[in-house]
């Protein structure tokens, strides 16, 4: 208990002692690409028709995006509207328009750019230091790695993205609202193919059949949706898995979810060769913790199966969890 | 069934043309830029499972659509002072569907979706149980009150009617969930505030029914763009009919600094005190969690290390005192570019018990984990012509009082080749090993229980033309369970082939072919295996 108090009072005075550093450098001038907009006058927006001009198939698909309804309201500044909005001032690009320090383009940009120029809009859901404690973050994943502001008319895609084993009459639908540039599933396989490799195991989350979507479990930044979780208690599981929420009389602890690591103790939740999604067949899992039990009670017999222990999750009227 | 599905089929080619003729904007305004046409799509198709076998394992998470059905259909209406909005069904009137809309206004200041969808399955059992379904409805609003400040509501319904082989109890039950929230930019800083409301029904009558209501506070302070400090307050209270309140109030304290431009440190402390009264057995009365991670950039390479402290202090079922298990987890990761084409990752993480939990059980001995440890190697990239990544990973258990070691290794590696501008081939293996040593010396031992599996993909990407593209994909598992007890779903093989033929017409017309013959054998017990056919025609159609 007092390490926790301790730690909080350095930390605290940690930061109040980076406060004061960090004062100094707010006098500098903002970080690129955010220099663009500090230092531009108003005559320095040229307006969307004139990026048109020359960038006309890129127009069109911004024009065909959802970003192009917001970027045209009248009553917003003029730093946050049209082309300009995210790509910056077209008057500082076009006097010189081969310098890249002077025009945001977002397959060259860093991550951390990336992310200063889309949270100028989105802060409502999420701050730069938000995004920057996700493992994404961290990992060098920026914000159209994922997301996409308008299509890339040189990058079209020609062919169904329809993965091995992923069932052809999927229910799984591109989030067209999120501007994700594919399905979920397609779009986090990229770099997570293992747990890809996982949902072709015999017992899945139906991922690949569209019935759940990663995010359905996975914080990938903060965002509204993940506030329909339940990790305050019990861990993600439970939302769906009502079930189990509980609190039983006698909770399963410690897999229960309040101490321990919960539920993947016994579960692998993206795939597993054993039904339920488990991690060992049978007695076995039992057995992973109740070495005791192994070879002498009730050998020959499934834990559960066998009618004994059948509320493995919790129960309200047995301690060895044999009735609900 | 059938009457149905002809209706809506009209139905929605009617909201078709109607957006199609009728929603079009009068006159693009003289100022702006012409809008985008409104668009539609309707997709209609055909299918036959060819299914022999097993349909409940065939079923087993989703079931096709069978005979005429109705695909994606889409209308999208055109922006127009300030509004726009768009309506889609996917597989309507089928046994799985899901239908949605979204509405725009006032520039995207307000927003708001709903989506309905339903799943119908089978548990995969020879018995004779009823098919299960599962149903959601979501919807959401919000509202920018300024552009930095939002006003939100969602809400969830959530039904379920799940069957199992007995002697599970099957599940009919229903959560419902809703919650408001305010956040965005206030004063120097980030508010947010949420309350929310969960309720889960059981109507069973087996389960207690339970309410969640809670509400969360947090304040983000940021200075300049190197620096923030977020503390966040929540409170949730859990009732069930005629019992005690049971709350978890929970404090957090985020903090992360960017020290230069190559390196920053961030640290997380969270402190839950739970209140569960009514538990008789052993619960957690407070949980303690400091997390301090630095990331270092050095010629290219990210090295993150990562401290993280967790503890429970716990109680026994008459509230006194029984013991603090702490839990330190120490991880690292170092991942950057080895010449120009290839990019290797390292991350590995070591997680050790001390202060053992008291166990009351007959066997005294600790039933946690004492150390888990975990590796990963990862190499991926290649040329434009030839890419493609491997994967190593160990992960290990360890429970020493009771001699226990459990350890997975995962091998996985991927190769794309182009074979020419138009076509690609993939393929794909992954193996998963599990071995386990436990006290248990005699036959069945814990390894016994563990399976190792076995996935191998292969597939071709091929744009014939502008107008005609291929795509096959192969995927075949097996997976192998020494299985002393010889009981089902543990010693299986499947083999799923899916070939599709996509040819698009002029005016955005389509037509796709899918033949999917898809194979799964059970070598312990043949009820469950299934062969099947399926072919899949469908034609979409644009306006």
């Amino acid at each position: 208990m007092a390490w926790w108090r301790w730690s909080g009072t350095i930390l605290l005075i940690v930061f109040a002692g980076a406060a004061v550093v960090s004062k100094d450098q707010q006098k500098k001038e903002p970080p690129f690409p955010l220099n663009l907009f500090a230092r531009a006058k108003p005559e320095d927006y040229v307006g969307e028709k004139e990026c048109a001009r020359c960038h006309k198939p890129y127009f069109a698909s911004y024009e065909a995006s959802p970003h192009a309804l917001p970027m045209r309201d009248p009553k917003a500044p003029l730093d946050k509207r049209g082309c300009e909005g995210c790509h910056g001032p077209g008057e500082i690009h076009l006097e010189d328009v081969e310098d890249p320090t002077k025009v945001i383009i977002f397959t060259k940009a860093t991550e951390r750019q990336v992310a200063l120029a889309c949270l100028r809009c989105h802060a409502d859901t999420m701050r730069l230091s938000q995004w920057h404690r996700t493992e994404h973050a961290r990992a060098g994943v920026s914000c159209t790695s994922c997301h996409q502001i308008h299509r890339n008319p040189q990058k079209e895609r020609n062919h169904p993205s329809l993965l091995p084993g992923q069932a052809p009459w999927t229910t799984n639908k591109k989030d067209d609202v999120a501007l994700l540039k594919d399905t979920e599933v397609n779009l986090c396989g990229q770099c997570h193919q293992r747990q890809v490799a996982q949902f072709r195991l015999p017992f899945h989350h139906p991922v690949l059949e569209g019935r759940t979507n990663c995010t359905d479990c996975h914080d990938v930044h903060p965002s509204r949706q993940a506030r329909r979780k339940t990790n305050p208690f019990k861990g993600t599981c439970v939302t769906c898995h009502a079930q189990t929420i509980g609190p039983f009389v006698f909770e399963h602890d410690p897999v229960a979810g309040w101490s321990g690591d919960g539920c993947t103790d016994c579960h692998q939740p993206h795939g597993s060769p054993h039904p339920a999604l488990l991690k060992s067949s049978s007695r076995g899992l039992c057995n992973q913790c109740h070495t005791d039990k192994g070879n002498s009670h009730f050998p020959g017999q499934t834990c559960w199966q066998s009618g004994c222990h059948i509320a493995v999750h919790g129960s309200n009227t047995d301690r060895f969890l044999r009735t609900p | 069934m059938q009457r149905l599905r002809t209706s809506l089929l009209a139905i929605v080619f009617s909201l078709c043309l109607l957006s199609f003729s009728g929603a079009r904007p009068k006159s693009p305004p003289p100022e702006t830029v012409p809008s985008p046409q409104p668009f539609s799509d309707l997709s209609f198709g055909w299918s036959s499972w060819g299914l022999s076998g097993s349909d409940k394992k065939f079923r087993n998470y989703a079931s096709p659509p069978q005979n005429l059905y109705l695909g994606l259909s889409t209308i999208l209406f055109p922006p127009d002072g300030g509004q726009t909005g768009n309506l889609w069904a996917l597989g309507a009137a089928e046994h799985d569907f899901s239908y949605g809309g979204g509405a725009t206004f006032l520039y995207g200041r307000l927003t708001g979706r709903l989506t309905v969808q339903r799943n119908r399955f089978f548990s995969p059992t020879p018995v004779l149980i009823p098919l299960s379904q599962r149903v959601t409805r979501r919807a959401s609003v919000r509202y920018l009150i300024s552009p930095d400040f939002a006003l939100s509501y969602s809400y969830s319904m959530d039904l379920e009617d799940h069957f199992f082989e007995p002697p599970k109890d099957s599940l009919n039950q229903w959560t419902r969930y809703w919650d408001i929230g305010a956040e965005g930019k206030a004063g120097p800083g980030q508010l947010t505030l949420a309350y929310q409301h969960r309720h889960y029904s059981d109507r069973t009558v087996v389960r207690p029914n339970v309410t969640v209501r809670g509400w969360r506070i947090a304040y983000l302070l940021e200075g300049g763009q190197n620096l923030g400090v977020e503390a966040s307050l929540a409170r949730f209270a859990i009732t069930q009919r005629g019992r005690p309140d049971n709350d978890v109030t929970s404090l957090a304290l985020f903090g992360d600094w960017i020290i230069g431009s190559d390196t920053d440190f961030s640290v997380l402390l969270r402190r839950d005190s739970i209140d569960l009264p009514f538990i008789a057995n052993a619960s957690v009365r407070e949980r303690r969690f400091l997390s301090a991670s630095v990331r270092h950039h050095l010629y290219g390479w990210n090295l993150l290390l990562r401290a993280t402290q967790r503890e429970a202090e716990r109680i026994r079922g008459d509230r006194s005192f029984v013991d603090v298990p702490r839990w330190r987890t120490w991880e690292g990761r170092l991942s950057g570019r080895l010449g120009r084409d290839f990019r290797l990752t390292l991350r590995g993480s070591a997680q050790h018990l001390s202060h053992f939990p008291v166990m009351t059980a007959r066997d005294p001995r600790p039933l946690f984990y004492d150390g888990r440890r975990s590796f990963q190697a990862r190499l991926e990239g290649g040329s434009p012509l030839l890419s493609g990544y491997f994967s190593w990973a160990l992960d290990q258990y360890d429970n020493d009082a009771r001699l226990l070691q459990m350890r997975a290794r995962t091998l996985a590696f991927g190769v794309q080749y182009q074979l020419s501008p138009k076509a690609s081939l993939f393929g794909e293996y992954a193996y998963e090993n599990w071995t386990a040593r436990s006290e248990m010396a005699e036959f069945p031992t814990l390894d016994s229980f563990l399976s190792n599996s076995r996935l191998t993909s292969v597939g071709l990407q091929w744009s014939i033309d502008r107008k005609t593209s291929l795509s096959l994909g192969i995927s075949d598992f097996a997976t192998a369970n020494d299985n002393p007890l010889l009981l089902r779903n543990l010693n299986t093989s499947g083999s799923f082939v899916t070939a599709s033929l996509t040819y698009r017409f002029p005016a955005g017309y389509r037509v796709s072919l899918i033949i999917a013959p898809w194979r799964y054998r059970d070598r312990i017990a043949g009820v469950m295996n299934y062969d099947t056919s399926l072919v899949l025609l469908t034609g979409s159609a644009q306006f």
